[in-house]
């Protein structure tokens, strides 16, 4: 019940930002220089072809009407036609949308893994040289740009020791896989296609890598600061001088405490590693939905930017919601 | 009496966090000596082009090297100091001075000002930070002016919240009372006794926004979409390297990169002392 108020609460404040979004980014790209139809048209086309063309394509109809087209259309699922591609924006959400998410994903549990491993030796060790040097690890982390660190490790790893595929793609071109899901290590996985799966892991390897340093600091800083401020409680300590081994103390008191800030944290580490992914896809020759969305704003491609602004929005504030929602089931005293 | 006893305290030497700014500010310090003083030490001009070295390796002529446009990357790196170091912190003084401007009035007036406030301050943090400042970076165009503002219009919200709040609460507190008791107007309360009192958080997270905002004008003018190629900006000198890399030729992409995390780091430890004195964690 109290879950369901939460739910509620956020959907009621959530539902007016999209529409906001929706309708600042739709005048936004109108009003703005850029012209889509001059951008496909031939050279040679007379005023008269780039009226018809716009007329095609439904831009010649008041601002306000063509909002409306667009918005009946996304809420059934109906994202419009790239002007570019002529192909459904939807169709290539689909393709592209998915391998993203991989790579973010994947970012984010690497991230998270160093995080843990560096936040609670940094916290069980305080003022130690193990300490001082994993807090400048993190902060040197949080400092590095991704694209460029990404070339670094593609220079040492492929370059000079040959163990990193080319960073091209995310799978090796001599190797068929059956699409299920778009994710490529599950479609792997299900269709049980083993030298798929670790084609698909050694091309994840450095950009993950990437990510997962990159985005770690925030999360380690954190970890490091609620575990030593359970590890000086009284509680803790009266629960060591019961004779607890100290598995247990970790597991039930240290890892328990210190994972209740993490989720809304997490859901801004998320936001960041959609961000740093769009460089490193770039990087990696990835194609994912970054580049899809740069080809679209920079070629004023509307549906497609539309589309990009809404979907990440949408995303956006429903990772905040999931994390509103774990952090009040990890923290039962949290009221709203 | 009490904000001037803080302000001392911030800059004192004696607690933890100090090593870490002092550290950051003689790294910046450096940087930006060198970045103004470009000429004497570099012989090379930043679009002077060397037609007897095109993609040289690092020599004794050219300290690190020169691009495939026969540029050198040590005169580069400096000239690309100044783009990079100005629209960084320009960036976030513009957020810090429309976000808190915003922020306090949002805050000191409530009502409907408020309320229209937050609801816009929502819409722009419905986006992840590098996101909207691509997409408006993409939207607006790429001269020097339109990116400092698409970069501050990332940070603006959080300056506006971060003002507010703090105004809200310092409303209450009786010093406020006083003032407006004694005939003071809005305008004086705000500015005379209100905003002074509320810098501090800002402050703070002033220096971390700096760093950030300068890895996000690298990242846009790596994709394209910040600054323009034969300009010197770390950010696209990286970007036109990058396929040199791969062919082993490091030198063009791997010191410009060098350098912006060097900066960055600077801005970072300094972000990381003023956040442990201030016992504030993010």
């Amino acid at each position: 019940m109290r879950l369901a108020t939460l739910i509620f609460r956020r959907l009621q404040r959530l539902i007016p930002v999209l529409i906001g979004v929706s309708v600042v980014c739709f005048a936004l790209i109108r009003v703005l220089p850029g012209d889509p139809i001059l951008l496909i048209v031939p050279e040679t086309a007379t005023a008269e072809d780039i009226e018809r063309t716009r007329i095609r394509y439904g831009l010649d109809r008041p601002i306000v009407v063509q909002y409306w087209d667009y918005m009946s259309g996304v809420v059934q699922g109906d994202f419009g036609t790239s002007i570019q591609t002529n192909r459904p924006v939807a169709e290539e959400v689909r393709e592209r949308l998915p391998r993203t998410l991989e790579l973010v994903g994947y970012g984010f549990l690497c991230s998270l893994l160093l995080a843990l491993c560096f936040g609670f030796i940094s916290a069980y060790r305080p003022g130690k040289p193990i300490d001082h040097s994993s807090r400048m690890l993190a902060l040197a982390g949080n400092s590095l740009p991704e694209f460029w660190f990404a070339l670094i490790l593609i220079l040492v790893f492929f370059g000079f020791l040959g163990w990193a595929p080319p960073p091209i793609g995310r799978i090796g071109t001599d190797i068929d896989i059956i699409r299920v899901t778009g994710f490529m290590t599950l479609d792997a996985i299900i269709t049980g296609n083993w030298s798929a799966l670790v084609s698909a892991l050694h091309h994840l390897m450095l950009p993950v890598l990437t990510l997962g340093i990159v985005a770690m600091a925030p999360m380690m800083r954190t970890i490091r600061a609620s575990a030593m401020e359970v590890l000086n409680s009284s509680g803790y300590r009266c629960a060591a001088s019961h004779g607890l081994s100290s598995g247990r103390l970790f597991r039930n008191y240290v890892l328990r405490e210190s994972l209740v800030p993490l989720p809304v944290l997490g859901g801004l580490v998320f936001g960041n590693l959609i961000g740093g992914s769009v460089l490193v896809e770039y990087v990696f020759s990835w194609q994912g939905f970054g580049q899809w969305a740069l080809r679209g704003l920079l070629l004023r491609d509307y549906p497609v930017i539309q589309s990009f602004v809404l979907i990440i929005a949408g995303f956006y504030v429903v990772i905040f919601l999931i994390a509103d929602v774990v952090q009040a089931i990890l923290d039962p005293r949290i009221k709203f | 009496m009490k904000a001037t006893n803080k302000k001392r305290r911030l800059w004192s030497l004696n607690q933890s966090g100090d090593i870490l700014a002092i550290t950051g500010i003689i790294i910046l310090t450096v940087i930006s000596i060198m970045a103004i003083a470009a000429p004497l030490f570099s012989s090379w001009g930043p679009k002077q082009i060397d037609f007897s070295a095109f993609l040289s390796a690092p020599t004794a002529n050219h300290w690190f090297g020169t691009d495939g446009n026969g540029m050198d990357v040590w005169s580069r790196i400096l000239y690309g100091a100044r783009i990079d170091l100005s629209i960084g912190i320009s960036s976030v003084v513009i957020a810090v001075l429309v976000g808190s401007t915003i922020g306090s009035i949002a805050g000191y007036f409530g009502g409907w000002m408020d309320a229209i406030v937050m609801r816009l301050t929502d819409i722009v943090q419905a986006f992840p930070p590098f996101i909207l400042a691509l997409t408006v970076a993409a939207m607006f165009g790429r001269d020097i002016g339109q990116l400092v503002l698409a970069i501050s219009l990332v940070f603006m919200p959080a300056y506006i919240r971060l003002m507010r709040s703090e105004i809200r609460a310092l409303r209450q507190r009786s010093f406020i009372e006083a003032a407006e008791c004694a005939g003071n107007t809005h305008m004086r309360i705000l500015v005379r006794h209100l905003i002074p009192n509320a810098t501090r958080p800002i402050l703070v997270i002033a220096p971390l926004n700096c760093g950030w905002a300068i890895l996000t004008l690298a990242g846009l003018s790596f994709l394209g979409l910040g600054i323009p190629i034969p300009e010197a900006e770390w950010g696209a000198m990286i970007s036109a390297g990058a396929a040199d890399v791969i062919g082993g030729r490091w030198w063009t992409s791997v010191f410009p990169g060098l350098i912006l995390f060097i900066s960055v780091l600077g801005f970072n430890l300094i972000g990381e002392g003023f956040l442990e004195r201030s016992g504030q964690r993010s």
